[in-house]
């Protein structure tokens, strides 16, 4: 076979033929205009611009929260068991700053303004959805080292009893997001005073964090990442079919 | 600067950089057209109809393997020639002699007549695996097949090749 690849690397080429091939190109590409496509960096730095004070703000809120809270001599007395259901509630807040910002995007002419940035929907949803995540893993390590700070847990038992009630909260929120309703703000309200409730919930049952019953919430958690995954995964498809764009309820 | 670079910048915008890429791989994609075709002034059409073509095209571009992408649009444009061609055989006496031929050495007219000889997705699979190089499982994307359809084409097209470059003496 080398010999017949050695031909045709030998073929030789006309270079009058080539050089008016090129011209050709060349003109082509003068008179071809190239709409620009942004890097997946760019998308989540021209994203960051739309997020609002708000978001900064009130994940700032939730930051001063935890700290005061871990610092406090009430922290110090407290049993184990009361700091992570005590983290585990107020954890389960936090997903409705994400939520909320992510409301923006759905909202009349909203999502019509920020598509004009070259960007399609789903993109938009995408990026935004990576840096509020992004936010709120810092916030979660942040709350994580904590407790393990402040208690006997280790790091990974920790990160598993933060993660359920943080994970199940932002199902039910991302649930509502896209619920068409008038009375969305009062079903918000009630969503998060039940996530708080839920985030309680383990505090009233003796064995709820030893590591008997590590297994049932490592199963929840795999569960609920699942969820989230179909979830987010089934909102990005309706964002490309355009099903999401212009819902005009308000 | 690198061809990722190239891309990139054309993809901000800077569409000269689509110059560079034709420049680079003009001669590739001619020898390909070329003996795919077996017929060397259509090659030179088809391959600038390549470059127009991506240039058409660059803001679908997501390949990692540009090579391959323009070879492709190069393969498909050589079945759109073949279907135009359907009742003249590839390795036409008219087109391999004269003055439309540029080739003056008789091994690589020997090569393109072996060669024309073939199928036509089976001269595709060798020229793409053997000459440039291109494993099995590309070709088999490149080519819309799957890869034990091209394995076999490599494999009866380079059977059939060798006893045709045994026989016109072009082996060893």
């Amino acid at each position: 076979m080398d010999e017949w690849t050695k031909i045709i690397a030998e073929t030789t080429i006309n270079e009058e033929k080539k050089k008016k091939g090129l011209e050709a190109v060349e003109r082509a590409v003068k008179t071809k205009r190239i709409l620009p496509v942004p890097a997946p960096w760019e998308i989540l730095w021209g994203q960051m611009e739309y997020i609002s004070p708000f978001f900064w703000l009130g994940e700032a809120f939730f930051f001063l929260i935890f700290w005061i809270l871990i610092n406090s001599r009430m922290f110090e007395e407290a049993e184990a068991r009361q700091i992570l259901s005590f983290s585990s509630a107020t954890i389960a807040c936090v997903g409705i700053i994400g939520i909320h910002e992510l409301h923006k995007s759905v909202a009349y002419k909203m999502a019509e303004l920020e598509q004009v940035c070259f960007l399609n929907l789903r993109q938009v949803w995408a990026a935004k959805m990576v840096l509020l995540a992004g936010v709120n893993l810092i916030l979660l390590a942040f709350v994580t080292i904590s407790l393990t700070d402040r208690t006997s847990y280790l790091l990974y038992e920790a990160a598993i009893y933060i993660l359920v009630p943080f994970l199940i909260s932002n199902i039910i929120y991302f649930r509502l997001l896209l619920w068409k309703s008038t009375e969305q703000g009062v079903l918000y309200m009630a969503a998060v005073f039940l996530c708080m409730l839920f985030g309680l919930v383990p505090s009233f049952y003796k064995d709820a964090y030893e590591k008997s019953c590590l297994w049932i919430w490592s199963v929840v958690l795999v569960l609920a990442l699942l969820a989230a995954g179909i979830q987010v995964k089934k909102t990005l498809q309706k964002a490309a079919g355009g099903r999401e764009l212009c819902l005009n309820y308000h | 600067m690198t061809e990722k670079q190239w891309i990139r910048e054309i993809q901000r915008g800077r569409g000269e950089y689509l110059n560079c890429i034709a420049e680079k791989y003009y001669d590739d994609i001619y020898r390909f057209c070329c003996y795919q075709t077996g017929n060397t002034e259509e090659a030179y059409d088809i391959t600038q109809e390549t470059f127009l073509r991506f240039i058409r095209n660059v803001e679908h571009y997501q390949s990692r393997n540009l090579k391959g992408y323009l070879l492709t649009i190069a393969a498909n444009l050589c079945r759109d020639y073949f279907r135009g061609r359907k009742t003249e055989s590839i390795a036409d006496t008219e087109t391999l002699s004269g003055s439309n031929v540029i080739a003056e050495k008789e091994a690589q007219l020997t090569l393109m007549d072996c060669l024309g000889s073939l199928a036509d997705f089976q001269r595709e699979a060798l020229l793409l695996h053997y000459y440039y190089g291109f494993k099995i499982r590309e070709i088999a994307a490149m080519t819309g097949s799957n890869p034990s359809t091209v394995k076999s084409r490599i494999r009866q097209g380079t059977e059939k090749l060798k006893r045709y470059m045994d026989k016109e003496g072009l082996n060893g």
